[in-house]
């Protein structure tokens, strides 16, 4: 206890010196906590949008359908499938989805599309779609009144074919069984922005969808989103054993361009992280050593009372872990505020970037245990491990020569 | 001359004080240059990408044609815009383009295709088309050539020769025409959004078909000096700027890459910001220790007449030196540190952002203002630094001083 007592009796003695130390390495806290946070941050913002947006969790499809989507590649066991998925505990919700390249009509306009066939009411289980309707309503599954089925189209359609809600599209296609597919629907609504990966898409409504293009009851994609999204790929895997003559794809294998992305840019990130834990572990270093190499004289002193050596390594060590740590603890308050503003708001960019197909917004922050308590383990045991050699220098010291120096 | 012999004296005095100080100063400016060489690196990988691969150092197009690439939007009077390029003496090349939507048919699939008209004579000084030809040949301006990605080729499932049919509506009446061509070379650019839409043929042949007449929709331009294409007043630019067409920059026509620069250029200020208060915080401590030493002594110098403002003026002669020393040694490190990653890499795997494609190494990039601007900074807020326990020491009183040393 009497070590402790110095030790800190120390830390007030020289106050200035205590600050100035402890300033250095609460910044260097500060730093590597931000670095951190932003470097871990940003990535898992993104997937969360766009697995809601668009991808789900896992994607569960005939064959390659995913690397070379075919019309005629579709599930056509669809009850073993939903009956597969409605028991899996781990699966939150899922929806069906038909696709197939289109020529859309509007007038004397036309434009190349895409033909989304989704389930009305299942898809806004999985994805933001109904939420991204920005002009008129979300459509019906069933046709209206004058037989007309309802298609929502994406803001680039919307725009080329200068299309408003009420319209009549006329989309023409091949339909699976290799017949030419074409016929009216109504424009209900306009979906996402112009930047959206949808903005030229066409949704309609399933059944429509798999009439249109004489796919019978059959579906090209079943999307799901899971309760943890961190398993996401082992739940892939189990349902794979379950689901075996379908393919089921992680988000991971969808987006591969993105992911492959990710993991490159966060390479080049580890590299100024690098650099970051460099520069934190020299400003530890440089405090550490002044403040205990500038003290000979008083170490000196004590061992000329009596103080054995290892007491004065303990008390040396002491004293810097206990400067480390308020110091750390000080950097921790003023820190949280600035991180759990960049995970809940997040530095706005002013365009968006586009990473591998998926765009950026917002730098967002990682507010989590980690992000806090490596940096501050690190500066921890810096700090301790440095003060060791030069504590036991100068405990070896003769009393004479310590205090004959400075 | 005496102050700064005095200086450099005390600053030797405490050599491993001095070294430890000059350590944590000269790291601050390798890190910098490093962190800033990274920056470098990327965005000269990045507009090298966007600007060397297709979409050319400029663009001339009808205003409005950016929005949506409606086929309409052609650009007025073609002929004189062209003999304005080709009379401009900063010019390097230009492409002329038509780019319009349609789809791509094999015999097995069909693909939605932005398909490009392209001179391919001329195209050859403005784009990469032809170096990313992996198998066949690049157009020579027979009428049937056609240019696909790999992965369009793949799904698709046409080998060269094969014949692909691309459907459009043409531009004078809105028709829908068909015309057949024959694969005559696969293009691998990289950015999978490219290679799986982009679609080349022959300019004169796209015109024809699209019932175009000499009309034109972009036309690329690359200039002498890169630099210009920066500048948003040359006067190039304006001259074809009218009501009708607009002629912009890469920085105009790709926001998000310009956007990507300046978060670097923020990211290397916020280090550069977090590295200078560290770096000051470890100046003042160091520059405090060593007045404490010698409170006797500038007690002993304020008695027999040195004026404070002499005592500033050797502090901060202190502190210059220090600095000083830190940068030489900090920038031979950083030369040889940043030589070594421009030449070897940073390994990083493979990544696409805003459409272009950075794989393997990322390499940093020196540049003379790191060498010129860095140290300057580093030394003035050395000098800042110091100000502090230099007026600390300029105030000793000599009585007090004298005492306490006793």
């Amino acid at each position: 206890m009497l070590t402790f007592q110095i030790a800190f009796r120390n830390i007030l003695r020289q106050k200035r010196r205590s600050l100035l130390t402890g300033l250095s390495m609460t910044g260097g806290y500060m730093l590597f906590v931000l670095g951190y946070s932003i470097l871990e941050g940003s990535y898992g913002n993104a997937i969360d949008i766009f697995t809601l947006d668009n991808s789900g969790h896992i994607q569960i499809h005939q064959d390659d359908y995913l690397d070379r989507p075919k019309i005629y590649k579709t599930i056509q066991n669809r009850d073993q499938v939903e009956v597969a998925l409605t028991d899996d505990s781990d699966v939150k919700s899922f929806t069906p989805r038909v696709f197939s390249p289109a020529l859309a009509y509007a007038g004397d306009r036309t434009a190349p599309s895409r033909l989304i066939g989704v389930d009305p009411d299942l898809e806004p289980t999985v994805s933001r779609l109904l939420q991204k309707v920005s002009k008129g309503t979300y459509f019906s599954s069933l046709p209206n009144t004058d037989g007309y089925y309802e298609a929502m189209i994406g803001r680039g359609l919307h725009i080329t074919l200068k299309l408003e809600v009420g319209d009549e599209i006329v989309l023409i296609s091949s339909g699976g069984d290799g017949s030419i597919a074409n016929d009216i629907f109504v424009v209900s609504a306009i979906i996402g922005n112009k930047t959206s990966f949808d903005r030229m898409a066409v949704y309609l409504p399933l059944a429509a969808a798999q009439e249109f293009l004489s796919l019978g009851n059959d579906v090209h994609e079943y999307v799901l989103l899971v309760n943890n999204k961190d398993d996401n790929e082992k739940i892939a895997n189990e349902l794979s054993a379950q689901l075996p003559e379908l393919t089921v794809s992680p988000w991971q294998k969808v987006e591969a361009t993105f992911y492959r992305t990710m993991q490159a840019d966060r390479q080049g990130n580890y590299f100024t992280m690098g650099l970051i834990i460099f520069i934190v572990f020299i400003g530890v270093l440089n405090t550490v050593l002044m403040s205990v190499l500038e003290r000979t004289r008083e170490f000196g002193v004590l061992r000329a009372i009596g103080s054995r050596p290892m007491q004065l390594v303990r008390m040396i060590s002491l004293e810097t872990f206990v400067m480390a740590f308020i110091s750390v603890l000080v950097g921790f308050l003023l820190i949280l505020p600035i991180i759990y503003w960049s995970a809940e708001v997040g530095f706005l960019l002013p365009e968006p970037i586009d990473m591998g197909g998926i765009k950026f917004q917002h730098l967002k922050g990682e507010m989590s245990a980690r992000v806090f308590w490596i940096p501050m383990a690190f500066i921890l045991a810096t700090a301790v491990l440095i003060s060791i050699p030069p504590g036991l220098r100068a405990a070896r010291i003769l009393p004479k020569e310590a205090m004959g120096s400075h | 001359m005496l102050t700064l012999r005095l200086a450099f004296r005390n600053l030797f005095r405490n050599t491993r004080r001095t070294l430890l100080t000059a350590l944590l100063i000269s790291s601050s400016l390798v890190v910098l240059i490093l962190v800033d060489g990274l920056m470098l690196g990327m965005t000269k990988v990045m507009v090298g990408g966007i600007t060397q691969t297709l979409e050319g150092e400029a663009q001339v197009v009808r205003k409005g044609f950016r929005n949506n690439f409606e086929v309409e939007y052609t650009i007025d009077d073609p002929t004189n815009v062209i003999s304005q390029i080709k009379e401009s003496d900063v010019v390097e090349g230009f492409g002329p383009r038509v780019i319009i939507g349609g789809m791509i048919a094999s015999s097995y699939n069909t693909s939605g295709a932005l398909v490009y008209g392209v001179d391919a004579t001329k195209e050859l000084k403005v784009s990469r088309i032809s170096e990313a030809i992996i198998e066949g040949e690049y157009l020579s301006g027979k009428p049937r050539e056609i240019l696909i990605g790999k992965p369009a080729a793949d799904l698709l499932e046409v080998e060269l020769g094969d014949r692909l049919i691309i459907t459009a509506a043409t531009v004078d009446t809105n028709e829908i025409t068909q015309e057949l061509f024959r694969l005559s070379g696969i293009f691998e650019f990289g950015p999978e959004e490219m290679d799986k839409n982009l679609v080349f043929i022959n300019l004169d042949k796209a015109q024809s078909v699209l019932g175009m007449k000499g009309n034109l929709h972009q036309i690329a331009v690359r200039f002498i000096d890169p630099e210009d294409a920066k500048n948003a007043e040359l006067p190039l630019f304006k001259q074809l700027t009218n009501e009708e067409n607009e002629a912009l920059g890469w920085l105009d026509l790709q926001p998000s890459i310009g956007a990507m620069i300046e978060m670097s250029s923020y990211s290397t200020a916020i280090i550069g910001t977090i590295l200078f208060l560290l770096t000051s915080l470890g100046v003042i401590n160091s520059m405090f220790m060593s007045i404490y030493e010698r409170i006797y002594e500038f007690g002993v110098a304020k008695a027999i007449g040195t004026t404070p403002w002499q005592i500033i003026q050797l502090v901060l002669f202190e502190a210059l030196l220090l600095a000083l020393i830190s940068c030489a040694a900090g920038l031979t490190i950083g030369y040889l540190l940043g030589d070594y990653f421009s030449t070897n890499g940073i390994p990083m795997g493979k990544m696409e952002v805003s459409g272009v494609l950075l794989d393997g190494n990322l390499y940093t990039e020196l540049a003379l203002y790191q060498f010129v601007n860095f140290p300057a900074y580093v030394t003035l807020l050395t000098l800042v630094a110091a100000i502090y326990p230099a007026t600390f020491a300029s105030r000793i009183v000599p009585t007090e001083a004298l005492q306490r040393a006793l």
